[in-house]
Formats: structure tokens, C-alpha cells, sequence
């Protein structure tokens, strides 16, 4: 046996103890006939020596340090828990989307407001002069006071009524409320045509002599009548009608 | 908690990033004296072992789900952000000289006296036992990983190959020619103060 073969051999220092003790003769009959082989093992004993004391020389493993380490896991784990509900919240509620439903849900309201002013347009009445009637003087009429309630006037602008016509009327007329109001009874006191007639009217409630409007209701038998009398910005009165 | 120990380590780690606090634990039951002692001689330091094993457990539950089974197993994965953690620390206390700890001062004060074999036996193996640990931390880090892993971790060499992802060759070479550089180191620091090469009086008083 080589030199070489007998440190293949003990290349493990925590060998050298095992074979030392029971290992094979021949082996042993070269390394104590060799100085070098000698010296090897001898090394080799000592070094297993030092390994093993360092091997047992561990410090002990703290407790402090199992706390801290589950300290750290369960912040770790809180914040993540924090993090992922954040990140979800971030996520669902993203400032462009966000933006983007607003526009939708604003624009949603402001189609529907306008279908549905467009598709019921009956709920609404709106009391116009009737301005083709034959025009009737009655200075009288144009002192009434007492405004009841107010009303507005519709251009009349013939049949075909375009959409930005319709929008237009909207804007300039108020609605009238009531089921007297909405008579269209009223028959036309003096000559407007639809430029002077224009603008704001009201109806005032009165109580005349059922002389005065002989002319305009023959049928009237009773010595005083309550009829609305539609005035204009201007006090003048455009049109009657009789209420009894 | 006993629903755990049959787990094994990859489901462990799965489970303790999803908030499992017994998975957690059991793991860490697992891992922690390995990694505790391996960070102790690579680093000759309780207290480094202490905070690389505490920050590899947060390392472990961030970089977790970077792990693939396929790669390995969470132990090697573990080793390997240990093996990360301590080169940084290294890198980053390069820097700073240590001051001399109490250990280092009885080292210096028995080198004074002149009989050792009178000093109580204890302060004796303290002695070589922190000649030992100087002698392994010195050690280049290919061979100390190796002789740290296999002889003081009591890794197999496949565990160690493993661990260290190289071939079982690799680690036996290495280990080798740690056994053989650190014998001759144990040899010379053995020595005493006498044989060891000594400057004259004339070159110290210049």
C-alpha cells in the first residue's frame, strides 16, 4: 500500500478513529512504518478532534429569537393582509374608471331626463290663446285684477315642430297644473297676432255681469259669471273663458 | 400543529404564505437549528447567527413564492438565501475592524503565560475551541461551506451538494482540501509564540 492510497483513504479525519480501532492490518503496518503517512494521520486525528469539539460547541438557540421570528411572521402576514385589501380596493375603485362611470352614469341621467320630457309630453298642458278667433274689443276687461295663477304662452310656430323647437318651447314655457286651467275654452278677446301676442300671460278669476259678456257667451243667464280672463305682460286682455 | 409534521417542507412554506400560522411554525422547527448552526460557523458570530436566521424567515415568506419545487427543496432555497445573507453582511462590515471581545482578551492574556497547562482546563478548551473557529472562518468560502455543511451540520454529501448545488465530486474535492488547509492552519496557530517567525528588536523600535 502507497502513501497516496492510505490518505484516499483517510481523506474523512472522522474515520481515522473507526479504522484506528478495528481497521485493516496491512494498513496500519505501512502508517506506522511511514514517517509521512504517520504525521498524516496523526494531523487527521487531530482535526477530527477539533471538529467534533467545534460540533459540540454550538450556542444555544435563543427563545428570544423564536418570538422575534413569529413577531416578524405575524406583522408580515397583517401587513400583507392590509396590502392585498388596499390593492383590491385600488383596483376596484380606480380613479379612471371611476371617472369613466361618473361620465356614464351622468350621461345616462341626462338621456333619460330628455326621453322622458320627450315621450310624455301630454302630462304637460300647455294653455295657449287661442289667437285664430275673431278679435273682440272689451276695454272693460283689460282693468281686471287679480292674478290666480300664472301661466306661460306657446309660439304657435305651425304643425311641424322640430326637436331643437320643441326644446326651445321648453325653455320659455312654464306647465300649468289643475284641470280648470287646462280648458281650452277661451275664446279670443281682441286681435293678436302671434309677434304681440308673445311672452308671459296670466289667468285671473273674475266675477262680471253676465251683460258685459253677452256678446261672447249668448247662452250665460245669470246676473254675474265667474270666468278666467287671460292677460298679457302688457294688461291687456287676450282672451275669456266662462267657468259658470 | 400535528397536521403539519407529516407535511412536507414546500407545502409548509405554500401554507405559511397563505397565513397559516401552524404551517409557519412547523417549518420553522424544521429549518432553524440547521440554519442557525450553519450561519454560526460561517460566521463565527451568536449574535450574526442570530439576526441572519431571523431575517432569512422574513426572506423566506417574501421571496417565497419564487420558489419551484422542481429546483430543489425549501432547505436548499433556505441555505441559499442564508449563504446570500451572510455575504452581504460580510461585504457590508468589511468596512469596520472589530474591537477585541472579552473571548479574544483570556486568548491573549494565556498567551502570556508562561505554563498553559497550569490554567484551569476550561479556559483551555475555550482556547482552542476559538482557535478552531478562527482557524474555519478563515477558510475560503468554497472550502468552509463544505467542511461547515458536512462536518459540522452533519450533512450527507448529497444533502451538502444539494444545499450547495454542485456535484457530490465537487463537495468531496473540496472538503479535501479544506481538511488539508485547515489541519496546516490548526497546525501553525498551535504552535508557540517562539517558532513563529519574529521581527528583531532593531526593525520594532523603528
Amino acid at each position: 500500500m502507497i502513501c497516496r492510497e492510505v490518505r484516499s483513504y483517510f481523506e474523512n479525519p472522522f474515520l481515522v478513529k473507526i479504522s484506528a480501532s478495528g481497521g485493516a492490518s496491512d494498513l496500519w503496518q505501512h502508517v506506522t512504518a511511514c514517517p509521512d503517512c504517520s504525521c498524516f494521520i496523526e494531523a487527521q486525528k487531530k482535526l477530527a478532534i477539533s471538529l467534533r469539539l467545534a460540533h459540540q460547541s454550538v450556542p444555544e438557540f435563543s427563545a428570544s429569537l423564536d418570538q422575534a421570528v413569529l413577531a416578524n411572521y405575524r406583522h408580515y402576514i397583517a401587513q400583507r393582509k392590509a396590502a392585498t385589501r388596499w390593492a383590491g380596493l385600488r383596483n376596484r375603485f380606480r380613479p379612471v374608471s371611476v371617472l369613466a362611470w361618473a361620465t356614464a352614469l351622468a350621461a345616462s341621467v341626462l338621456i333619460a331626463r330628455e326621453e322622458m320630457v320627450l315621450l310624455f309630453p301630454a302630462n304637460t298642458a300647455i294653455v295657449s290663446p287661442r289667437l285664430d278667433a275673431r278679435p273682440a274689443a272689451s276695454p272693460a276687461s283689460s282693468s281686471i285684477a287679480g292674478v290666480t295663477r300664472q301661466v306661460a304662452i306657446e309660439k304657435n310656430r305651425g304643425k311641424e315642430q322640430t326637436f331643437s323647437s320643441r326644446r326651445e318651447r321648453r325653455l320659455k314655457t312654464s306647465w300649468v297644473r289643475g284641470p280648470d286651467a287646462l280648458s281650452p275654452a277661451f275664446s279670443g278677446l281682441l286681435y293678436c297676432d302671434p309677434l304681440s301676442c308673445e311672452g308671459a300671460m296670466e289667468i285671473i278669476r273674475v266675477e262680471l255681469p253676465s251683460s258685459v259678456l253677452r256678446s261672447a257667451q249668448p247662452s250665460s243667464e245669470a246676473n254675474m259669471v265667474s270666468a278666467d280672463v287671460l292677460v298679457g305682460s302688457d294688461g291687456i286682455a287676450r282672451a275669456i273663458r266662462i267657468v259658470e | 400543529m400535528n397536521s403539519f409534521r407529516t407535511r412536507s417542507d414546500s407545502e409548509l412554506l405554500r401554507l405559511s404564505l397563505g397565513g397559516e400560522e401552524g404551517a409557519f411554525l412547523a417549518l420553522y422547527e424544521r429549518l432553524k437549528y440547521p440554519i442557525f448552526r450553519y450561519v454560526f460557523y460561517m460566521t463565527n458570530s451568536k449574535t450574526a447567527a442570530e439576526e441572519v436566521t431571523q431575517e432569512l424567515f422574513i426572506c423566506l415568506l417574501k421571496e417565497g413564492n419564487r420558489y419551484r419545487e422542481e429546483q430543489g427543496d425549501v432547505a436548499a432555497f433556505a441555505f441559499g438565501i442564508a449563504r446570500n445573507l451572510i455575504r452581504r453582511m460580510k461585504r457590508r462590515e468589511r468596512m469596520y475592524e472589530a474591537l477585541p471581545d472579552d473571548e479574544t482578551l483570556i486568548r491573549l492574556s494565556g498567551n502570556i503565560v508562561s505554563e498553559p497547562e497550569a490554567l484551569p482546563g476550561q479556559v483551555i478548551r475555550q482556547q482552542l475551541l476559538e482557535r478552531i473557529r478562527r482557524a474555519i472562518a478563515a477558510l475560503p468560502d468554497h472550502y468552509r461551506q463544505a467542511i461547515v455543511l458536512c462536518d459540522l451540520c452533519e450533512f450527507s454529501y448529497a444533502e451538502a451538494a444539494l444545499r450547495l448545488n454542485c456535484a457530490v465530486g465537487t463537495i468531496r474535492s473540496r472538503l479535501n482540501r479544506g481538511h488539508a488547509l485547515l489541519a496546516r492552519r490548526l497546525k501553525q496557530a498551535g504552535k508557540p509564540r517562539a517558532e513563529l517567525p519574529t521581527a528583531g528588536t532593531e526593525e520594532c523600535l523603528i
